[in-house]
């Protein structure tokens, strides 16, 4: 791999993390005005938000300095995490190749939103935590069984090598299946959504956050989503064209396909969040819970090689 | 390098000379008492430092105390310096915050006695990991248990001190000694002497399986492991912080070192009875760890920790041996696991000391563990509460804290083993890293978060011996997180011992870069972290943020509370309605674990009863047997001729000899005579050997 594929790749890589998630996600409204037959904002409507949260000064409701540095935290974790997936085939940052660093430095977004939020005196602020941190309970195991079902069939944990080792049998498709349900749940989409839950708890910890922390908080949530959907899309699309992919042209048709996936993928969320209402805690919890269960078995069709 | 490890024994029995002098004055005492405990824990650190070479080479350091009466052979090697430094870091920490500390139990005075088990706890643990004579090794391990029992109930004024001491010490002689002192017989009537109880002796011997069962059984119920868990968060939390700092840090991790030292070293690899520590590992990690998902009390919530991280360090060394039992590639990535499984065992030593150091420093200044009245400590004591936040992040492993890398390296020997089971065992222990930082988001937010309570508004920073105590293990919870390269060599050196396996291509350590490598792994599959890189790119991410949008609050405003005039103190979560929703959804699962522990106690009891029944119906036959005796001596005394008891025994004995005697005489005198009896006793003789 040459030095200007690197650079190049990379840059992309960070244009992308950083100013992408943003556009995915006016798009995402966009789609969900349309199938609810509403005009919506335009499809920049997320840039305006974000830059009008940037330009105004926060009013702070403690000195904390938990509660002040967590938006700066959540945001470098976002990116740092995102810095570690493959984009064509280059890794930006790489330092790790691991899936488990990167979901535990991906966390330190969620652990930043917990830490300030319980860091208040609010109840508001305290109940968006705790559901956050129930969510978190719940999909773990699921998550962890799509990742131990892929290890044992690619023999790797390294994000970078799974997509390329991979053998599709009846449980590795079963686990692709549980990475996105995962994936979905993670990233708090409606059904999913209740930690930030706007009309019910004043969007959680939130609730105290204002001006350019509030924005650059907000950032660091999509950013997250951005690279739980990455890692998804790279995982679909690296095996499609492994075999013909080589060279820097090989690399820029992945980075195309994976760009593709992206999108599909974040429509057809958009379509399932449209027609779908905010479900209790405890309804996520037992819906998780079932799902492991479930998906326990796909583990033993692994074992057994199928 | 003997000479420093002699040296770490003779101030320790010093520390126990010098406090006699002192025994009226409380404070000065203890004081004395732990200058040189922490010399000796220097000490120790350094001969630790000056036998890694050795022992990263796959030797041990070998040598006798030779005590005139007897003779304690040691052996020193890779395994047990991992546990020596875990006992001189901790043994430091401790030694430099107790003096403060132990004013709060001014009360109970006897702060010589204090010392002196102070002393000879740590001093046991030391000899424990260092000896390589199973009757001392069983000898220092009942030391230990005898003088953790009395630390336990130091507080001996409060009725649930004395019951959970009691439970303990009841627990540990049924459940952990009575096996040990069974394996020590059966172990004696094979080997025969006291030389043959030697380690290297004793591996020569062929073993069947009841042995791993009584050490299964042994360690296992010392070091927490459900169903014998039970007597753990009643035990530890009783004792005074420091020492319960010691015991969730090092005592119940004497126990890891035992396992290990005789399952591994002594009976060999086995592949069952590594799935077997695994799986019973996979369970405690669970069960406990979601038992201190709804602990309210500071103390308690560690110590069901304790449980489940045990359950971590037991789930990477039974993964090691499985995976070393089964031999060729395999092998060397069991080591490896094994490694992961003893980086945990370090980690959790420091950071769960630091973290009892903690709750110790708030009941210090507050009097209370409880935190649901507990709440914004980090304002009034900010350098504890940055030290509790780091071990609370290691703890609830991420990185880039010690926790994590040790957490990372479990994953990856159970996740890429090639086995269904132990990878479901690796799943678990994801879901319960998640629980775990559940619980400390928990513990750090209601004691240090939000706004002061009553309870605490008048709580001020501890005095600076507690800080550097407690210092001193965060910086150790950030070097072994950022510089893995300073500890991993160590711990893999009992797996090379074990399997004698080139592991260069398997994991390399290069400062902070850690690679490795999985039988079957495809080309350029190797995963690597480097925690310096992930510290930098964070920092520069969030340093460019906080220059761009700087973070200097002018004016603060109160919390909105949607215009309700609520007091502040009812308008925060209480530690007891954290994660209720969740709690409610696996109350099966604390049912079952109910069951379990009942089950554990029950047997645990039964046992004690039988061995109590046993003990009265001896007592019993006995007693009838006095009776006998006596009422045979009464009736004796009172019909017989006036003799004295003994005359009594002894006079039919000498009646026999005397008749004999005269009997003799006559024979010798009929020389015919004698010579006739003789012939025929010899025929008689010759005519019973014929029959036969």
């Amino acid at each position: 791999m040459s030095g200007y594929e690197r650079i190049a790749f990379s840059f992309i890589a960070v244009c992308l993390i950083l100013f992408l998630p943003p556009l995915l996600d006016g798009v995402a409204r966009k789609i969900k005005a349309k199938i609810q037959l509403r005009q919506g904002a335009p499809i920049l409507q997320t840039y305006y938000d974000l830059v009008t949260f940037l330009s105004m000064e926060p009013v702070y409701p403690t000195e904390r300095l938990a509660f002040r540095l967590a938006p700066y935290i959540a945001f470098a974790s976002a990116v740092s995490a995102a810095l570690v997936l493959p984009y064509g085939r280059v890794i930006p940052v790489s330092f790790t190749g691991d899936i488990f660093v990167f979901l535990y430095v991906l966390a330190m977004v969620s652990i930043a939103y917990m830490i300030a939020g319980f860091s208040l005196n609010n109840t508001y602020t305290n109940t968006g935590a705790n559901r956050e941190m129930m969510i978190m309970l719940s999909i773990e195991p699921v998550l962890g069984l799509a990742i131990g079902t892929l290890a044992l069939n690619a023999h790797t944990l390294r994000i970078g090598a799974i997509p390329f080792a991979v053998t599709f049998t009846l449980s590795v498709l079963l686990a692709y299946g549980l990475l996105a349900y995962s994936v979905y749940v993670e990233g708090g989409f409606i059904p999913f959504d209740v930690a930030e839950a706007e009309q019910e708890i004043l969007e959680g910890v939130f609730s105290e956050y204002s001006g350019y922390l509030l924005g650059i908080f907000k950032w660091a949530l999509m950013i997250k989503r951005f690279a739980l959907l990455w890692l998804l899309s790279s995982f679909i699309s690296i095996p499609l064209v492994r075999n013909i992919a080589s060279g820097a042209l090989g690399g820029a048709l992945i980075l195309v396909i994976q760009l593709m996936v992206l999108f599909l993928l974040y429509t057809s969320i958009a379509v399932i969040e449209s027609m779908n209402a905010r479900l209790r805690i405890e309804q996520i919890i037992r819906q998780n819970a079932g799902v492991f269960v479930c998906s326990i078995a796909v583990l033993v069709l692994a074992a057994l090689g199928w | 390098m003997k000479e420093l490890f002699t040296l770490t024994v003779i101030l320790y029995l010093l520390s126990i000379l010098a406090v006699l002098p002192l025994r009226k004055n409380y404070r000065a005492s203890i004081t004395v008492g732990h200058v040189f405990t922490g010399l000796a824990s220097i000490s120790l650190l350094a001969f630790t430092a000056m036998s890694l070479p050795e022992a990263l080479k796959g030797k041990a350091i070998e040598f006798t105390y030779n005590l005139g009466v007897a003779e304690i052979p040691f052996h020193v090697d890779g395994l047990s310096l991992v546990l020596c430094l875990v006992l001189g870091s901790l043994g430091l920490a401790t030694s430099i915050y107790s003096p403060k500390y132990m004013e709060f139990y001014e009360r109970f005075g006897r702060g010589w006695l204090y010392v002196v088990l102070y002393s000879t706890f740590v001093l046991s643990m030391v000899l424990i990991v260092t000896t390589s004579n199973f009757l001392w090794f069983v000898f220092f391990w009942e030391v230990m248990t005898f003088t953790s029992y009395l630390l336990m109930v130091w507080e001996n004024d409060e009725e649930y001190v004395r019951k959970a001491g009691w439970k303990y010490f009841v627990t540990m002689h049924v459940a952990s000694t009575l096996p040990l002192i069974v394996a020590l017989a059966l172990l004696y009537a094979k080997a025969g002497s006291i030389e043959g109880l030697n380690f290297n002796n004793l591996s020569k011997l062929h073993l069947g399986p009841i042995y791993y069962l009584l050490f299964l059984l042994g360690f296992g119920s010392k070091a927490g492991v459900v169903p014998l868990h039970f007597w753990l968060p009643d035990a530890h939390p009783a004792a005074p912080s420091n020492v319960s700092a010691l015991l969730s840090g090092a005592m119940i991790k004497v126990a890891v070192y035992g396992l290990i030292r005789t399952t591994c070293f002594i009976l060999g690899l086995n592949e069952t009875f590594g799935y077997i520590v695994a799986i019973l590992g996979t369970v405690t990690l669970t069960v406990g760890t979601l038992y201190a998902l709804k602990q309210t009390d500071a103390k308690r919530l560690l110590a069901y920790h304790s449980v489940g991280q045990m359950g971590y360090i037991w789930l990477g060394v039974g993964a090691g041996i499985a995976l070393m039992a089964k031999g060729g590639s395999y092998a060397a990535f069991g080591a490896i696991a094994m490694a992961a499984g003893l980086y945990h065992l370090v980690n959790h030593a420091i950071f769960k000391g630091l973290l009892f150091l903690s709750a110790g420093s708030v009941l210090y200044r507050t009097h209370t563990r409880e935190l649901n009245v507990l709440g914004g400590l980090a304002k009034l004591m900010p350098l504890t509460a940055l030290f509790t936040f780091i071990a609370a992040m290691s703890i609830a492993g991420e990185p880039p804290f010690n926790g994590f890398m040790s957490k990372w390296m479990i994953y990856q020997g159970t996740f890429l083993s090639g086995d269904g089971l132990l990878v479901f065992c690796g799943v678990m222990a994801l879901f319960i890293s998640a629980a775990t930082l559940a619980s400390f988001v928990k513990f750090y937010t209601t004691a240090f978060g939000g706004v002061p309570t009553r309870v605490t508004e008048n709580a001020e920073e501890v005095p600076p011996s507690m800080l550097v105590g407690k210092g001193f293990l965060a910086a150790l919870c950030l070097l072994f997180g950022l510089i893995p390269s300073s500890i991993i060599p160590l711990l893999l050196a009992p797996g090379k011992v074990l399997t004698g396996a080139d592991l260069s291509g398997w994991i390399s350590t290069k400062y902070w870069l850690v690679t490795i490598k999985a039988p079957g792994m495809p080309s350029g599959g190797e995963t690597y972290f480097n925690p310096w890189l992930l510290v930098g790119v964070l920092g520069v991410l969030a340093g460019a943020m906080l220059v761009s949008y700087p973070n200097r609050p002018k004016k603060v405003v109160k919390v909105w509370t949607t215009g309700e005039p609520v007091k502040m103190e009812h308008y925060k979560l209480k530690a007891m309605h954290y994660y209720g929703p969740f709690e409610e959804y696996i109350h099966g699962l604390y049912h079952s674990g109910d069951v379990l522990s009942e089950w554990g106690s029950g047997v645990c009891s039964a046992v004690a009863g039988g061995y109590l029944a046993l003990g009265k119906t001896l007592l019993r036959w006995a007693d009838k047997v006095g009776r006998g005796i006596t009422s045979a001596g009464r009736w004796y005394v009172e019909n017989g001729k006036e003799v004295y008891l003994d005359e009594a025994v002894a006079s039919p004995f000498v009646q026999l000899v005397k008749g004999l005697a005269i009997g003799l005489e006559e024979l010798s005198l009929n020389y015919n005579l004698l010579l006739a009896v003789a012939v025929a006793v010899l025929g008689l003789i010759l005519l019973i050997l014929a029959g036969w």
